[in-house]
């Protein structure tokens, strides 16, 4: 064994083994003295050298797709953006799979839970007004007031990092949320009472409890409290006969 | 085996509060604060309601037998969770007017320092009724 390794502590899974869940520990050098080794690479390492069975999500390894997720050394991160050198806790970094999500193998969770409440949001721009021309134009100004929002990459490390969520699928969660309210605020949108209507309930923006767990978790540095609270404005306004 | 579809196998976070940031402590004294202020309501119920019982000799021995270190210990713990609750719900009530959700760090570090200062001001009164003799923490005291 190399001098200069770490352990890697995998949460394992196999439905056709037949075996409990539980943790492994691989031992993966550091990637000499230059560092520089991501938790991803690591789990490329055990892959290659130690066990060709070891399952995982991975697409871009730039924190741009949000495939890779996961739960790392206690908090919630994506495995291509974060260094082994701090995610560390003694010589040990603790891998596993995205919590409170069904898990089909070791590190890989049915997203079902996670896109069934995105759906139901319906994230994507409704206008009733006739087509353009071309394109609908949006200002500078009016697009910036959004951004926020709209870098959000689908990773759902917030949706599972939220604790009013927990044991409670029907929760719409930060991320369908957050994406609500990129559509709330889209000056080209014209379905905002319908979206109101439709998060404006005990599984939607009220179920928030200002917990910023999902604020801590996001790769993206999105603060969807800000956006489920900027809703909460909008629908107590609306529900008490103010103009929005 | 597992069917996955009748029992599906969960990874679970460390619930250890090392983990815990500055919004999930706020959340967690919330709760348990919360909870006691509960759990005193319940007994505070039942302590008065000695007056029902045995009338006013009976409510008297009550609140005789609730005169001592131990009760007003009780007492301390419950001041400390009713300030932390009443000024952690000052700072979700910000929020849920949209002020201070990008500053909920700070904001709890502050709920931290005004329950602190509040809990210095009404110490020495808590520590008299627990040891009989406290000194005196602020200077008007």
């Amino acid at each position: 064994m190399p001098e200069d390794t770490f352990a890697l502590r995998i949460f394992r899974f196999d439905p056709e083994s037949g075996k409990d869940p539980g943790y492994q520990d691989f031992q993966v050098p550091r990637g000499g003295r230059s560092g520089g080794l991501t938790v991803l690479e690591a789990l490329f390492y055990v892959l290659e050298h130690q066990d060709p069975g070891l399952a995982f999500r991975y697409s871009c390894r730039e924190a741009i797709c949000g495939s890779c997720a996961m739960y790392i050394s206690g908090e919630w991160k994506l495995a291509c953006q974060t260094q082994v050198g701090h995610a560390l806790e003694g010589n040990v970094v603790t891998v596993s799979a995205l919590p409170h999500l069904p898990v089909i193998k070791d590190l890989v969770v049915d997203m079902e839970p996670f896109w069934r409440n995105y759906e139901k949001v319906k994230p994507y721009l409704i206008n009733d007004g006739p087509p353009p021309e071309k394109e609908r134009l949006q200002s500078p100004e009016d697009r910036k007031g959004i951004q926020e929002m709209a870098d959000c990459i689908l990773c759902a490390a917030c949706h599972s990092a939220c604790p009013s969520g927990i044991a409670n699928e029907d929760y719409l969660g930060p991320a369908a949320l957050t994406k609500a309210y990129r559509f709330v605020a889209d000056s080209r949108d014209t379905a905002r009472e319908e979206r109101l209507t439709l998060v404006g309930n005990e599984q939607g923006i009220f179920r928030c409890h200002t917990i910023f767990n999902c604020v801590t978790s996001c790769p993206k540095g999105i603060n969807q409290t800000y956006s489920i609270q900027q809703m909460k404005k909008l629908v107590m306004k609306r529900n008490l006969g103010l103009q929005l | 085996m597992y069917p996955l579809k009748h029992s599906p196998v969960r990874a679970n976070p460390d619930l250890l509060p090392r983990h815990y940031r500055q919004g999930m402590w706020a959340w967690i004294l919330h709760r348990l604060t919360g909870l006691g202020i509960v759990l005193f309501l319940l007994m505070h119920i039942w302590e008065i309601s000695s007056v029902n019982r045995g009338g006013g000799a009976a409510f008297n021995e009550t609140m005789n037998a609730l005169r001592n270190p131990l009760a007003a210990f009780g007492e301390l713990v419950l001041f400390i969770a009713v300030l932390y609750h009443g000024i952690n719900g000052i700072r979700l009530i910000l929020f849920d007017l949209g002020i201070g959700v990008r500053r909920q760090r700070a904001l709890f570090w502050g709920v931290l320092v005004v329950s602190g200062a509040l809990l210095a001001l009404g110490l020495s009164a808590f520590l008299r009724l627990i040891f009989g003799t406290a000194p005196a923490l602020v200077p008007w005291r």
